[in-house]
This record gives structure tokens, C-alpha cells and sequence, in this order.
């Protein structure tokens, strides 16, 4: 471990001594700097803040990124050219000891920079809520409420009407099965004119910070027609409202309402939604998976923004084995080429995922045309098909760990995701470029002539 | 052995020819290939579209666009796919950030700027839950082009035919329910930058406070009140007028024709609804007629048939100049009234030309119910008011007895074929204020001794609730 420990030290050392750690950031504070100068939001206050905390840190972690992968896709090859590694080989260390002390060295750095970024940020956030201008004090305390309050989703209990996760929607299989799905999706996500959809919660007691109902409609048949009705709580069996509050002129999109009476709720809570669209006017569709939450304000925004931040420093740690790896594999420039080619097709990748099932499925080819096109056609397309496949199998696990989203959407990032991240990033990810590393750092000639 | 050399010497004097015809052969194809170039390079640039003002650009632009260079455009489209992304799933907080992005990346497109504009003014301010919100998102459209797009590409006029539809449809139309919340905040910015309506030309620090924040350069808005007349700046017809002025002057000329119509079509709104009842007490939402404004837009329609005759515009042209010719008649002013009619008579001879003003007025009874919106059935109904206030100014009864009843008349015919929901669409007062609006303008052009008179016919009408 000591051994571990003094190559660690060592290329820490190096990167401030060669300047990279500062060069690197002055780079991401002075992206920062500029963003919370320019950034504009939606006009709002609340919104230039959201938008500032999301690409700052999005910013920020993306130049870190990439200085951890051409930094670490340098460190091996360039110290294996300039002979310079024969210093460490001739001592008694094992190959792995090498590549895990310079990788824990880049992850220390990273670490102090993430830091040090994550600390202006949240200045530079501050600073844009208070900061002097024609703002009202009352736009200017909503939009401190909104975004300096890191709020938990509450998950509805299992009910009647159910809840999306619970009951997997299979459609387009033609089957009586599918049908029986569309037919239980419908009754959960549509409520018709004068109709009403209800939710149930077990709210703890004791929450101090707020209660917030987080809604979204989605785009229905009528989406251009302001969408209204009233939101009610109630206690299970019984009409009383405890709580009710009349929404109108709603568009489809994600709504927040502030829950005032927050300190005499708590226990079994059933939330309604009741339509008071006119028959005419069409129903009001909820989005799938994400109707209606209850969320507890229990946490301030700098301390959710740590746990995205410790996120953002396992997938830097990836980034940067994935750039130690090559580097044991290959010489400099070979090296960073393919560490880079990986990262933009990791990307790539992450976008094609990103694309509904369907929407980008190419047209059938005419029956007019040449049947060798339509056989390489096919043929293309199941092969892509298949890359994307095995692509998605081996990185979805990673897409979906995102702290600075919800930060910036004003939701926590709960430690069980914090741990998940570790888990699934370095338990897996960098544990398997770790070990191909170390191979292949132990089969490479590094005392040449 | 003598022979042998011969031979080589023989060889290599084959090969220097050699040589030199291909060195020939080399420089002919280099000069042929450098005069292709300047063909080549003169086509590309006249292909190429570029930033007009590079060198006024801010530094990121300037940065973008000289240190990115093809990525530019990867970059622009990774920008854009995201907006679309945020835009189809409801989260709109980080459009404008966006849009303003990808326009800086490609300030030389206009297009670019054009479908941003159009998409926050349009698109996405639709599905704003309140009219404050909504406002804020057809200010970022328009903000877009006109604070930046303009900036960039000031000899496009697409972009100025862009914007000025944006304040002649989208603000100065009805069809969007917040229009006239929208209104409203146009004439409250403009009332902190030109007092009244009017451009303080006397003041070049308040002309220079007009240019910052509403890009209002003072020595065009003297020349678009020079060609056009005093105009109400508080309406946004006016502003549509403007910038559609400016459209057909940039590209000198070419490719303007949009500008031309925009300009012509907000002209004639302004003759309808292009004046902002004076109030004490604030900014009033009352619109009313600006007359003058018929002449230049009458000009702006034969300009544009002149160039391009077609069915639709005759049509355009006498339905306007008929319209003209009723309100002209309804304020009294028979004279221009008849020299409207005379044209119609030259231009467009049909039946029922040959009629007086009076007469060919008279038969066209069904003028409030025949129009859809709310603007020339209240020029008319202001203009028999004008004239009763006007004749009982002049103690004439009879004329001002005749000429409240044909108001009224034309009121009640307008409400009863419109519903209260349209009415609240088109922005339309009760009787009473619109009534006290048009009141207010005529009392403060008459005399002082003749203002007592209008006092009292006011109360003894509105006193008791006037037609209603």
C-alpha cells in the first residue's frame, strides 16, 4: 500500500509540478466564471440559476474529463518513451502497483479540482441569487426557496390505480395480453373530462422543509387547451380536504406546487387530481412514469451538490483507466487517439439510447428497388443494431448515474445512489480497464535500448 | 566506346526534354489551375453567406467562429438536438439559453435566427400557463432577432420581415388569447422611452436610451415618421411598420417584397387601431383610429401591386380602400371619402360605383357584422361618435342625434354577432369607456366654450347608461 501510495504522491506531484493541475483549473473556473456571467436561463432568476448549476458543473466535469483522459492515455506511453519509468521498474514494485498508485494520483487530483470547482459553483449560484438588480425581493426569495432547497421524491404506494414500475406496459404485440396492458395504462395515465385519478402516500411526520407537489402532463389530444382541475389530500375514506389547491392554465410539462399546510400532514395521505375540463375540451393525459410525486424539502443544494459531485469523480476515475489503459497498450499519440475514440463512441452511443424505440427506425425500402440495396440495408441495420445492443448491455448501467441533474432539478441525490455509482463505476468499470491495464503493462518491453 | 557516349549523350539529352516538357506541361496545369482557382474562389464566396459584422461581433462570437471553424456546426447541431429534446418532453427553462447558443454559433444563417425567434414567440409561449409568462417568451423571441440576430446580418431582410411579423401577428393580431397583455407591455415600455407615443427628437439622450433598449436608431425613426406621419409608438403596429421599413431597405432593395407587404398590411392596421386613447390616469387599453395613416398605406398597397400585380392584392386593395372610404365617411370627412371612391371607380369599376359617398355608404349597412374582428367596426362606431361630439359642439341636434344613433346601432349590431369570449379576444372595452375615449380625443380639439356643451351631452347620455 505504501508503494501504492508514493506513486500516488508522485503523480500528484508531477501534475502541479508540470503546471497541469493549475493550468487545468484555471480552465474549468474560468468556463465557470464565464457561464455565470453569460447564462441568461428563461428570464427568470430561479431559472438563470437552475441553468447555471446544471452547465457549470456540466462544463466543468466535461474539461476535467477529458484532461483525465488524455492525462492518464499520456502517463504510462510517455514515461514508457522517455525511459523515464525505468526508475520505478527497477524498484520492488509489481506492475499493478504502478498502474493503480498513478491512477489513484490522477483520482486525487481530479478530486481536489472537482473541489474546488464545486465550491465556485455554489458561490457563483449564490451570487446570482443575491447579487444587486432590478429583481424583486419577492422573485428573488422564491427563487432562493426553489433552487437552494434539494427536494426528496416520494414514490405513491402501490393502489388501485397503480403506478408505473409496478406494472410493466407491454403494447404493440397485438396480443390480448397487450391489450389488457393499454387498457390498465390508459385507466392510469388519462383522466377524462370532469373525471378524477388518485394517488396514495405515506408521508413522514416531522418533515421541517416544505412539501411540494410535482406533477407533469403530457402532450394529449387537446395539448394547445390550458390544462385544469384541483389537487386534493385526504385522509383514506374520508371527503375532508386537508389540503386543496385549483390549477389552471397548465400546459403540458412538469409543474411544482407548494403544499402550505406541510407541518399537519403525515401518514397514509390520498392525493386526487380531478379534471375540471369541460366534455368538449378533451382529457388530460398524465406522463408515464412520472405523474404526480410528493416532494419532502429536507436538504440544502451545497450538500446534494457534494454527493454529485463524489458521482462525477467516479466516472472522472473511469475516464481516467479507460486513459491508463491505453496508455499501457499503446504509444502517446496511438494511446490518447483511442482513449478519445472511445469516449466520443461511449457518447455517440449515449445519444442513439437516448432516441424513443421507433423514432429513428429508417423507412422500409421500396419494393421498387434494387433488392441487393434492401438485402445491405438490412443487413447494416441489423448489424447496428446489434453494436448498439451490446453497447447499451455494457454501458446503461453507467448512463443512468446522474448527479447534477437532479441537483439542478431541485431533487437530492440519495447516498444509495452515491453507492450505486461507486459500485457500478469502480467496482465494475474501472476495475475491468484496471485489469486490462495491468495486463497488458506487464506484458510491455519498458527497458528498451 | 565513341559510340557508346554518343548513345548516353543522346539519352540524356531525350530525357532532359523530357523533363522540360513535363515541367511545361507542370506550370501550363499550375496557371490553368490558378485561374480555376479565382473562378472557384469567386463562386464560393458568392455562395458562402457571412457575418456582416464580424469585426463589431462580441469576443465569444468571434472565438467561435475563427478557433471552431467546420466543428461549429457538429457543435450547433448537438445544441439543437437538445433543445428539441427539452422542448418535446415539457422543459422549457433552458431553451432560450439555448437558442442563444446555437445562433452565436451560426450568426450567418438567417434561418437559424428565424426558427429560434419564431419557436420561443410561437411555439413554446402557447404553453405558458399565465400572460406574464407568455410575454416573456414573445419578448425572447423577439429579442433574439432584433437585439442579436439583426446585430449580425443587418442586410437580411428576411430577418427584419421576421420580426416585423412578430409584432404585427403575434402582438398586434388577435389570435393569440394574451394579445392584449401583450399590447399592454409594448405600450408600457415604449411610455418610459418616447413619452406619449411621440420620439422626444429634442432629446438625443432619451433618442440614445430608445436605441439601447428597443434598437430604435433616431435617424430612421425620423425618416419612417417623415414617410409615414406621426405614428403612436406605443402600438405595435407601428413597430411592425418600422422594421418592415427598415426590411426594405436593407439588401438595397433585393428580396424585399415580404418587408413590403408586412409594411403595407401594419400601415393599414395603423389607420384602424394605431393610436392609444389618451388617459389620465395611465396607460389606456382603448385603441383607436390614426386616418393619416391611410395615405402611406394606400402608397405601401399600390407600391407593392405595381411591382406584382396579382388577383389577391386587387382584392386587398379595394377592400381596404372600401373600408377607408366608410370610415373616412363616419368621422365626415366626405371629401377624401369621394376621392377613395374615385379611385375605386378607376381601378376597380363595378356595379354600385357610381353612387354618392353618402349613398354608396348607405348600402353597405352590414359593415360591423361583416367584419371577424373587432378593429373596423369600432373605427366606424368612433367615427359617428368624432361626429356627434363634433355637431353638438356646433349645437347642430339633429346632426348629433343622427349620428349617435347610427353608433349605437353599430355597437349593438357588432355585439350581438360576436360573443363575449370573442370580444375579450379582440380586446374590446365597454361601450361606455370606448365611448369616454373617443370623448376625451374630441374635447381636447375643440374650443374651451364649446367644451361645456360636450360635458353636458355626456352626462345627459352616459347618465343614463347609454344605449345599454
Amino acid at each position: 500500500m505504501k508503494r501504492i501510495l508514493a506513486i500516488a504522491w508522485l503523480t500528484c506531484r508531477e501534475s502541479v509540478r508540470s503546471g497541469t493541475a493549475v493550468s487545468l483549473l484555471c480552465l474549468a473556473l474560468a468556463a465557470v466564471g464565464w457561464l455565470a456571467l453569460t447564462l441568461q436561463g428563461d428570464g427568470t432568476l430561479a431559472g438563470q440559476a437552475e441553468v447555471f448549476l446544471r452547465y457549470a458543473s456540466g462544463a466543468a466535469i466535461s474539461i476535467l474529463g477529458l484532461a483525465s483522459l488524455w492525462l492518464g492515455a499520456g502517463r504510462i506511453a510517455s514515461e514508457v518513451d522517455d525511459r523515464t519509468i525505468q526508475t520505478i521498474v527497477v524498484k520492488p514494485v509489481r506492475t499493478a502497483e504502478i498502474w493503480i498508485g498513478k491512477w489513484l494520483g490522477l483520482v486525487l487530483v481530479n478530486a481536489a479540482l472537482l473541489a474546488a470547482v464545486g465550491c465556485v459553483v455554489v458561490a457563483g449560484v449564490a451570487w446570482i441569487l443575491h447579487r444587486s438588480g432590478s429583481r424583486a425581493q419577492q422573485e428573488r426569495d422564491d427563487a432562493i426557496r426553489r433552487v437552494m432547497v434539494c427536494r426528496t421524491p416520494l414514490a405513491p404506494l402501490p393502489g388501485a390505480a397503480g403506478e408505473p414500475g409496478e406494472c410493466e406496459t407491454r403494447e404493440g404485440d397485438g396480443s390480448h395480453d397487450g391489450d389488457t396492458h393499454r387498457s390498465a395504462r390508459i385507466a392510469r395515465e388519462v383522466v377524462p373530462p370532469g373525471g378524477s385519478r388518485t394517488w396514495t402516500f405515506n408521508l413522514p411526520g416531522g418533515s421541517s422543509g416544505g412539501l411540494w407537489l410535482q406533477f407533469a402532463f403530457d402532450y394529449g389530444s387537446a395539448e394547445r387547451l390550458p390544462m385544469q382541475g384541483t389537487w386534493s389530500l385526504t385522509r383514506p375514506g374520508s371527503t375532508n380536504a386537508l389540503w386543496a389547491q385549483a390549477v389552471s392554465g397548465l400546459s403540458a410539462g412538469r409543474h411544482r406546487v407548494e403544499i402550505r399546510q406541510a407541518g399537519k400532514l403525515s401518514g397514509i395521505l390520498t392525493l386526487t387530481f380531478t379534471s375540471a375540463r369541460a366534455q368538449d375540451t378533451g382529457v388530460i393525459v398524465f406522463r408515464p412514469g412520472s405523474s404526480a410525486t410528493i416532494l419532502l424539502g429536507d436538504s440544502g443544494m451545497p450538500a446534494q451538490l457534494l454527493r454529485a459531485m463524489l458521482i462525477a469523480l467516479f466516472k472522472l476515475s473511469v475516464l481516467a483507466a479507460a486513459g491508463l489503459s491505453c496508455s499501457a497498450l499503446f504509444t502517446t499519440p496511438v494511446a490518447t487517439f483511442a482513449a478519445t475514440s472511445l469516449a466520443v463512441a461511449t457518447l455517440c452511443l449515449q445519444y442513439f439510447l437516448s432516441i424513443p424505440e421507433g423514432a429513428a427506425t429508417p423507412h422500409s425500402c421500396s419494393t421498387h428497388g434494387d433488392q441487393d440495396d434492401a438485402t445491405k440495408a438490412a443487413w447494416y441495420q441489423a448489424a447496428a443494431d446489434s453494436v448498439t445492443r451490446a453497447g447499451a448491455t455494457v454501458l446503461k448501467p453507467a448512463y443512468s448515474l446522474d448527479g447534477i441533474g437532479p441537483v439542478s432539478d431541485g431533487l437530492t441525490v440519495p447516498w444509495a445512489l452515491v453507492g450505486r455509482a461507486a459500485l457500478v463505476l469502480l467496482g465494475g468499470y474501472a476495475l475491468v480497464l484496471a485489469a486490462l491495464g495491468i495486463v497488458a503493462l506487464r506484458r510491455r518491453e519498458m527497458a528498451g535500448p | 566506346m565513341e559510340h557508346g557516349r554518343q548513345d548516353a549523350e543522346v539519352a540524356d539529352k531525350g530525357e532532359r526534354n523530357a523533363c522540360l516538357v513535363l515541367l511545361a506541361a507542370a506550370t501550363l496545369f499550375l496557371v490553368i489551375a490558378g485561374c480555376l482557382n479565382v473562378v472557384c474562389y469567386r463562386d464560393r464566396t458568392g455562395r458562402m453567406r457571412k457575418i456582416d459584422n464580424l469585426d463589431h461581433a462580441p469576443p465569444p462570437v468571434v472565438f467561435t467562429s475563427v478557433v471552431l471553424g467546420g466543428f461549429r456546426g457538429i457543435l450547433s447541431d448537438i445544441l439543437w438536438l437538445r433543445a428539441s429534446y427539452l422542448q418535446d418532453s415539457g422543459e422549457y427553462v433552458e431553451l432560450v439559453q439555448l437558442a442563444d447558443w446555437v445562433t452565436r454559433l451560426e450568426p450567418e444563417s438567417p434561418e437559424t435566427w428565424s426558427f429560434h425567434s419564431w419557436n420561443m414567440a410561437y411555439n413554446v409561449s402557447v404553453y405558458m400557463p399565465d400572460d406574464e409568462t407568455r410575454w416573456r417568451w414573445v419578448q425572447s423571441g423577439i429579442r433574439l432577432l432584433r437585439d442579436e440576430g439583426l446585430r449580425f446580418t443587418p442586410s437580411e431582410p428576411d430577418l427584419y420581415a421576421q420580426l416585423a411579423w412578430l409584432y404585427n401577428h403575434k402582438i398586434a393580431g388577435f389570435t393569440d388569447t394574451a394579445n392584449g397583455h401583450y399590447k399592454q407591455r409594448v405600450a408600457a415600455e415604449m411610455e418610459g422611452l418616447f413619452p406619449g407615443g411621440r420620439p422626444p427628437f429634442h432629446d438625443p439622450a432619451a433618442m440614445e436610451r430608445a436605441r439601447q433598449a428597443a434598437k430604435l436608431d433616431p435617424v430612421r425613426v425620423r425618416e419612417a415618421e417623415h414617410k409615414f406621419g406621426q405614428m403612436d409608438w406605443r402600438a405595435p403596429e407601428t413597430h411592425a411598420a418600422y422594421w418592415a421599413y427598415l426590411g426594405t431597405l436593407a439588401s438595397r432593395g433585393r428580396g424585399t417584397m415580404l418587408c413590403r407587404r408586412i409594411l403595407y398590411q401594419a400601415l393599414a392596421s395603423s389607420f384602424f387601431r394605431g393610436a392609444l386613447a389618451p388617459d389620465p390616469g395611465g396607460l389606456c387599453d382603448v385603441r383607436l383610429t390614426r386616418r393619416a395613416m391611410e395615405v402611406p398605406a394606400l402608397e405601401a398597397f399600390l407600391n407593392v401591386m405595381h411591382e406584382v400585380p396579382q388577383a389577391g392584392m386587387d382584392e386587398s386593395v379595394s377592400n381596404f380602400v372600401h373600408d377607408a372610404i366608410l370610415v373616412h365617411n363616419a368621422f365626415g370627412d366626405e371629401a377624401r371619402a369621394s376621392e377613395l371612391l374615385g379611385l375605386l371607380r378607376e381601378r376597380y369599376p363595378a356595379g354600385n360605383l357610381d353612387a354618392s359617398v353618402p349613398e354608396y355608404c348607405a348600402r353597405e349597412p352590414g359593415f360591423a357584422a361583416m367584419h371577424a374582428h373587432g378593429a373596423e367596426p369600432l373605427a366606424l362606431v368612433e367615427g359617428y361618435l368624432d361626429r356627434h361630439w363634433r355637431a353638438v359642439a356646433r349645437r347642430d341636434a339633429v346632426a348629433a342625434d343622427a349620428a349617435w344613433g347610427v353608433a349605437v346601432n353599430v355597437w349593438a349590431t357588432f355585439e350581438k354577432k360576436t360573443n363575449p369570449a370573442v370580444r375579450k379576444r379582440f380586446n374590446v372595452p365597454p361601450f361606455d369607456r370606448f365611448a369616454r375615449a373617443v370623448f376625451d380625443r374630441a374635447i381636447a380639439s375643440i374650443s374651451p366654450e364649446a367644451r361645456g356643451l360636450l360635458e353636458r351631452d355626456w352626462a345627459a347620455r352616459m347618465g343614463e347608461k347609454g344605449p345599454r
